[in-house]
């Protein structure tokens, strides 16, 4: 991993002025020197020969000396050379010349110096002298002889010298440059460890936050710094902290909206996906990853994307029942709201879907059953009413037809009461089931009395009852709703069964169960009956039911009452040969 | 930014499944309306053929207008080519739909013939086979399409044995033969619906790999096979 830090050519920064003074030190050394060198040796060189000017013309004055010989002791040891030159250029004397050789030295008269100096008084130059062969710096300058001729005196100073003082000069400013670059680059190594390094580290680990792949930065020794970096991150925490709660409420209404038994979708203003839950996914049978899709990509149905599509274009809640043909039919009721931005731009839309399959069979049922009530109520009443205008109408005056009435009128009135018992005991049943008595009940006992309660009733249809039983724990239990249980089922096998016909009543025990088995040798039950038998007022043969006295609930009871202990029950039943009823009861225990 | 052509290739896929609901819709409801009596469902059916008409012409419009204005190219080109196949497909899905719909009605006024037993059996087969050709047409899901393409012998074996089954009852019974030959009808319809769905299917193998699966076995075919390999 390459951590960014602060660029090379930052980090050098303030090498460059000191770099930079260096190179205009050294070139001020290396070109402007030795100019200046050479004019302040010609300007002292000037100011010896006005020095010199009286002593050479007073000498020169002085015919019994030879100038040859005092110019010699002239320049003497101060290292400098002088020449005292005729107009026409014929070396009178030279300090650095035997005075026997002088007379051989050629003409200087072409001299720069000497030329300049017969021009314009004086005059310098920097050359190799062709007469010792080193360089020198040459002033010359004229001056008045003796007899009133005009001589030049020249005086020169090897450059070697000059150039040794220059050498030194430059040596010690090398060295202070070379001081200074030193110091310069101490500082800036100071400065890149001290400075530059932290600052570098400290934006590598800031983008290493950014980036996700760091918490925090290091906290660097220095103050300024490590206030930076305790600042960063403090920043860093608290938007930790916000990410967090911000991934919290996200995976909270995550886990809201994959636990809701109803089916949510999400579509955004272009009606495309942005959310399914898996309820959602359930409803509609769907497989794979549809966000992002349209919504007609999803879900064919017409009533379910015209409904998005006029969420989404009215921004109003709307609501639409569909019916799904598959895999099996089921009715859906969709609600959408629009989903509304905060400045009257629509963000999408939002449905919820419930499968209301089962409630709507439910309402159904309801419906149904509320039409049965007040049908098999109005038989009854419809029947007394007319036994009893009959009567008021005449009938009484005629004493066997009234007592006819009004055994009719009293059996009309046993039927409702029968009718409205069942009702009120299948009501306790389901509105407090759960308060249900609980005792401890002998079946045994139970099928005993059952038997000797509906003896009578068998008698008259001739039908033989038969008690096959086993000894069987308790069960726990309502023994009146349990009671009623058995002898609702012994009545119906009593009355659709045949004359001479058979009931066995078995009692017997199946696992932790008790089971109550009752067969008849009757007419039997269609097998599509069969899983409508314990609705409400559900009759196989609506005629002869009615006929035979029964309210038409209680086999709804036999359920219920079931149901309530825990248990279950079975029918079985052959058409022309007889049903069998076995209802499973827990033991106790 | 997304291309022009490919906003309009969407418009269209839209309309096309928005039609194929709405067909999916019609031979649920006309089914349902015979096994239930329905009438009432009958009567919706014949009535929503209006819009599936509608729709059909529409995509047929805006399918030529891409055609002719954009010039689309290899896979929007088949694209475009499979979406008006499909389109007259369903449409004459729709009509079968109508057709059992009418029979249903004619049934409805006479006592049932007899429980229904293949008949619930091949109109769900038959409408697993619409809704997975959609469905392929959707994912682009060749496979898928391949599957439906290879139920419509399961339906022709229903059909051929209804077939048999309404011709003895015919033979035995002629007071039954108004009932029978609207079933047989209603089969009919039935079966040509799963044809419909069979050919959808084959063009969404068109549209996805290019390559035509009609009337396999045919030379060309194989040798667009062998240039695939």
């Amino acid at each position: 991993m390459r951590r960014l830090g602060l660029p090379p050519k930052l980090r050098l920064a303030p090498l460059w002025p000191a770099l930079a003074a260096m190179a205009v030190a050294s070139g001020f050394l290396w070109f402007l020197l030795p100019g200046l060198f050479e004019r302040a040796a010609s300007v002292q060189l000037f100011d010896t020969l006005r020095i010199l000017t009286p002593i050479v013309q007073r000498q020169a004055a002085d015919a019994r000396s030879d100038p040859r010989i005092w110019i010699r002791q002239l320049a003497a040891d101060s290292g400098l050379r002088l020449t005292l030159i005729r107009v026409d250029g014929v070396v009178v004397a030279d300090s650095s010349v035997e005075p026997a050789q002088v007379g051989s030295m050629e003409n200087h008269s072409g001299r720069p110096e000497v030329r300049e100096a017969f021009n314009r008084g004086s005059g310098m130059s920097v050359r190799k002298s062709a007469t010792t062969g080193h360089t020198y710096v040459y002033a010359a300058q004229t001056l008045a002889g003796p007899r009133g001729e005009t001589l030049v005196l020249r005086l020169a100073e090897p450059l070697e010298q000059l150039q040794t003082l220059q050498g030194g000069l430059a040596a010690a400013m090398s060295l202070a440059v070379l001081a200074a670059g030193l110091a310069i680059l101490v500082t800036s190594l100071w400065l890149d460890r001290r400075l530059f390094q932290p600052l570098s580290r400290l934006i590598a680990d800031a983008r290493d936050i950014a980036a996700g792949r760091a918490a925090r930065v290091a906290v660097p020794d220095e103050d300024e710094l490590a206030a930076l970096a305790l600042a960063l991150n403090r920043l860093a925490a608290t938007a930790e902290e916000q990410f967090e709660a911000v991934r919290k409420e996200r995976d909270h209404l995550q886990q809201i909206l994959a636990s809701m038994s109803e089916g949510v979708l999400v579509v955004g203003p272009d009606g495309r996906a942005l959310m399914i839950n898996p309820a959602f996914h359930r409803l509609f049978d769907l497989a794979g990853d549809f966000s992002g899709r349209p919504v007609l990509e999803i879900i064919r149905h017409p009533g379910f994307s015209r409904l998005v599509e006029n969420t989404l274009r009215l921004g109003e809640p709307q609501t639409a029942q569909i019916e799904l043909p598959t895999p099996e039919r089921r009715t859906l009721l969709l609600a959408s709201s629009p989903l509304s931005g905060g400045a009257g731009g629509g963000l999408g839309a939002v449905v919820v879907t419930r499968d209301t399959t089962e409630l709507t069979r439910v309402a159904d049922m309801r419906r149904d059953f509320v039409a049965n009530v007040s049908h098999e109520l109005k038989t009854p009443l419809a029947a007394i009413r007319g036994y009893a205008e009959t009567l008021r109408d005449g009938a009484l005056d005629e004493p066997p037809t009234a007592r006819r009435f009004t055994d009719r009128i009293l059996s009309q009135c046993r039927r409702l009461q029968e009718l409205l018992d069942d009702l009120l005991t299948l009501s306790r049943l389901e509105g407090v089931a759960p308060a249900l008595e609980r005792e401890s009940v002998d079946l045994g006992e139970m099928v005993r009395h059952a038997v000797e309660l509906i003896s009578a009733a068998a008698r008259e249809k001739r039908v033989e009852i038969v008690v096959q039983e086993e000894s069987v724990p308790h069960v726990l239990g309502d023994p009146d709703g349990l009671e009623r249980l058995l002898l609702n089922l012994l009545d119906n096998a009593i009355k659709y069964n045949r004359p001479e016909g058979r009931v066995i009543l078995r009692l017997s025990r199946s696992g932790d169960d008790a089971v109550l088995e009752v067969s008849d040798t009757g007419i039997g039950i269609p097998p599509e009956s069969i899983p409508r038998l314990f609705e409400r007022f559900y009759r196989v043969d609506k005629g002869r039911a009615r006929e035979e006295g029964g309210t038409g609930l209680g086999l709804a009871i036999v359920k219920h009452v079931a149901q309530a202990h825990g248990g279950q029950v079975e029918v079985e039943s052959r058409l022309g040969q007889g049903s069998v009823f076995r209802v499973k009861l827990p033991l106790a225990g | 930014m997304e291309r022009r052509l490919d906003q309009d290739l969407d418009r269209v896929r839209q309309t096309l499944l928005r039609m194929g609901g709405m067909v999916e819709g019609m031979v649920a409801k006309a089914t349902q309306s015979l096994l239930d009596r329905n009438n009432q469902l009958s009567a919706e059916v014949i009535e929503g053929d209006t819009d599936v008409d509608h729709l059909e012409i529409e995509i047929d419009e805006l399918c030529h207008l891409i055609l002719g204005t954009k010039q689309p190219t290899a896979v929007d080109l088949r694209f475009l080519v499979a979406v008006m196949k499909i389109n007259s497909d369903l449409e004459r899905i729709g009509d079968s739909a109508v057709n059992i719909a009418q029979s249903v009605l004619q049934l409805n006024e006479q006592p049932p013939l007899k429980p229904y037993i293949d008949l619930p059996h091949l109109s769900q087969l038959v409408q697993d086979m619409v809704r997975k050709s959609l469905d392929a047409f959707v994912r682009r899901d060749a496979r898928l399409a391949t599957e439906v393409c290879g139920s419509d012998d399961a339906v022709d074996g229903l059909y051929k044995q209804l077939f048999r089954e309404l011709l003895t009852y015919m033979i035995e019974d002629p007071r039954t033969v108004s009932r029978a030959l609207h079933l047989l009808l209603i089969s009919r319809n039935m079966e040509r619906i799963a044809d419909h769905a069979t050919n959808i299917a084959e063009d969404v193998i068109y549209y996805v790999e290019g390559r035509d699966v009609r009337h396999s076995g045919s030379l060309l075919n194989e040798e667009m096979a062998r240039k695939d390999l």
